[in-house]
């Protein structure tokens, strides 16, 4: 177990900055998860940790030790690949007691210990199988045994679970949270599922373009965005973004207007304009407007194209014909508004309703940095940001 | 009327098209069978009558018959072509300059595949395109340079010599094949490698040779055939019986006038033999899909 901190780290490749001056600090034993778009930087970011990239500035710490420019196999470390890289001309055994017997380890300690990891991963039995013998699942679990047969102070896995199919990867999951339970190894998780990102982790880390955009538990990313990438990257389907100029108390936005608490957002009322946000499930029908903890004026909306998803219906709301008139665009052109419902509701397509925004659930962001400015609109009703607090925001 | 769809309507090569298609057919199965049968007949046929008729006589060979009978079945040309120490000679030589050479270009070829696919550096790309460049001339064109290039290094008339000339047209082709059989090897594995504390070349030894083991076949294959078979560079840089090879030892058995076919047909059996034997060895490598299994999807 050790704590990993990345200092000022930066990687280019010519032109290109794939990480721009990352800091990171991890607690010993902590759950990380570096989550961002493909292309992002994450992958580049855990390779730095793992040595397999040089950084181009910056330096690294694992435990107590400097390890920016060591190679990976004096780092304490072990790594799970996206795609196994399980060695297919070895057995089992031999794949997961490969590192050990590089290591010169005697044959008992190395029997041992591949039998203990074997126990770990629920592989006992399968030792002298060739990975083509094994299922998906059963080649992941051995490729995790050949990590943790090591004992190292760090696990790195980048996107361990992406070539695995939709159920296969819940159980696997599952999985990773009882082995990090037992284990209480600091981990550095990739991935660009965001599901994996929120149910596993302590703390996730928002990549975009290289740079880190948050890095605070998943359900503070959650409520507390800092920037507009994290609040329309966290949370599925994605946060409704709409563009609304600022008057003094209410803010008029596309056919509707909000009235927010002058008290709770300060320095608003100086601002020209900003984007508001808002999540599927904070905007209710008016019949469940009481669900609301502090709803808004009613707007009035057409229902567009119903998503029916079992446990939820998708609903996409266009604007009232009559909005057209208003100087905004056509109908058509105009972006509408995601809101999901009980799948119990009595809804139809192309039915003009009446919609609440839940405003203690409203996001505010600059317009043009895209930073954040306010979680919520309303005094006293500020939105509640779980059991963990920002640890750390990433300045534009 | 009929559609273009219709069996009736299409044309004759259309319908043999769609008959040959259809991968579940017995009829295609035999078809292809019967082709590749009477190819391989082709092939082998006369192969197999020179291992038949490389066990009888001379006399038998001036024969008006086609087969020999059991009675007319000899060893005396083994007997003989093997008696001479001339030819045990070069046969020696034949294996000493195969065997060299094949290691020679392995050794090499995976050093340099291996780093050309793993590793990049200024001159990269040109220097395989010169390797490729190279095969693209005749042998004839570059001889009487090669043979000066030689005698300045003074390596005419010794095996070595042989040896060396064989490396310099086997090795790149032979880095050509092996880069192409390394680029094949998913990156990830050297990485899990070097996460598990392998340098450079014990990634070459544990994982990269293991895996490549079908190219390097291939490659050995085609350099021992190259080495074991070449006339001309031998013809050039051997001047005395000490250094020469088994093709040059089949003019062992033509005189000015007389040709011993019989003799000459025992020769050419053991000349071949080797590469035969060979080729019942490494094809188990070039057949076995090692690569597979390891990697997701597979």
């Amino acid at each position: 177990m050790a704590r990993v901190k990345l200092d000022d780290v930066s990687k280019s490749y010519e032109d290109v900055v794939a990480v721009n001056n990352m800091n990171l600090d991890l607690a010993d034993g902590e759950f990380i998860t570096l989550v961002g778009p493909s292309g992002c930087g994450k992958s580049t970011t855990l390779e730095t940790v793992a040595g397999l990239t040089k950084p181009t500035s910056g330096t690294i710490h694992i435990g107590e030790k400097e390890v920016t420019n060591l190679p990976p196999k004096d780092r304490g470390i072990a790594m799970v690949f996206q795609n196994i890289a399980l060695f297919p001309h070895m057995d089992v055994y031999d794949n997961i007691s490969f590192g050990l017997r590089l290591r010169d380890f005697p044959k008992d300690e190395i029997d041992e210990r591949v039998e203990e990891a074997a126990e770990v991963v629920e592989l006992e039995g399968m030792l002298d199988r060739m990975p083509d013998e094994l299922s998906g699942g059963q080649r992941q679990r051995v490729a995790i045994a050949r990590s943790i047969v090591r004992d190292p102070d760090v696990f790195l896995m980048d996107e361990p679970l992406a070539n695995l199919d939709a159920k296969l990867r819940v159980n696997m999951r599952t999985e990773l949270q009882r082995l990090h339970k037992q284990l209480e190894t600091t981990i550095i998780y990739v991935t660009h599922n965001q599901a994996e990102a929120m149910t596993m982790s302590d703390r996730i880390a928002v990549i975009n373009g290289g740079e880190l955009q948050q890095i605070a538990p998943p359900l503070t990313c959650y409520n507390k965005p800092s920037n507009r990438f994290v609040a329309g990257f966290i949370g599925s389907p994605s946060m409704n973004f709409t563009p609304a100029t600022v008057r003094e108390g209410d803010l008029q936005a596309d056919g509707y207007s909000l009235s927010y608490d002058t008290a709770a957002v300060e320095g608003l009322a100086s601002r020209e304009a900003v984007e508001i946000g808002i999540r599927p499930e904070d905007i209710y029908l008016v019949e469940n407007e009481s669900e609301a903890a502090e709803p808004s004026t009613r707007v009035e909306v057409v229902t567009d194209v119903l998503e029916p998803m079992g446990d939820e219906i998708f609903v996409y709301l266009k604007p009232v014909e009559a909005g057209a008139e208003d100087g905004m665009g056509s109908v058509e052109e105009r972006e509408g508004l995601l809101m999901s419902v009980d799948p119990a509701t009595d809804i139809t397509e192309d039915q003009t309703v009446e919609i609440v925004f839940d405003r203690a659930r409203l996001h505010l962001f600059d317009m043009e940095n895209g930073n954040a400015i306010s979680h919520g609109v309303i005094q006293g009703a500020m939105m509640d940001t779980g059991p963990g607090e920002d640890e750390a925001q990433a300045d534009d | 009327m009929a559609t273009n769809t219709d069996p009736e309507s299409r044309n004759i090569a259309q319908r043999i098209d769609a008959w040959l298609d259809d991968d579940m057919s017995p009829r295609r199965a035999l078809v292809v069978y019967l082709v590749l049968g009477l190819y391989f007949a082709f092939l082998l046929l006369p192969v197999v009558y020179m291992v038949l008729v490389s066990f009888t006589s001379q006399e038998f060979l001036f024969s008006s018959e086609l087969l020999p009978s059991l009675g007319d079945l000899t060893l005396y040309n083994y007997e003989a072509v093997l008696s001479r120490g001339d030819f045990r000679t070069y046969f020696v030589n034949s294996m000493i300059v195969a065997t060299s050479t094949t290691l020679l270009v392995l050794t090499v070829g995976i050093l340099a595949g291996y780093s050309m696919s793993r590793f990049e550096y200024p001159g990269r790309g040109a220097l395989l395109y010169a390797f490729l460049s190279t095969q693209m001339l005749p042998l004839v064109l570059i001889l009487i340079p090669f043979y000066l290039l030689m005698n300045s290094l003074n390596l005419v008339d010794s095996l070595f010599g042989i040896i060396i000339a064989h490396a310099v047209i086997g090795i790149p082709l032979g880095t050509w094949l092996l880069k192409g059989y390394i680029d094949d090897i998913p990156e990830s594995l050297d990485e899990a490698a070097k996460m598990d504390g392998c340098s450079h070349l014990s990634i070459l030894r544990r994982v990269i040779v293991p895996l490549a083991m079908p190219g390097i076949a291939v490659s050995g294959f085609y350099t021992f055939i190259l080495s074991w078979n070449d006339y001309l560079l031998v013809s050039m840089l051997s001047q005395t019986a000490a250094t020469r090879t088994l093709p040059f030892g089949l003019q062992l058995f033509q005189a000015q006038n007389t040709v011993a076919w019989n003799l000459l047909i025992a020769a050419a059996v053991i000349t071949m033999a080797p590469v035969i034997l060979l080729f019942a060895v490494a094809q188990r490598w070039v057949v076995e899909g090692l690569a597979s299994g390891g990697m997701k999807g597979n």
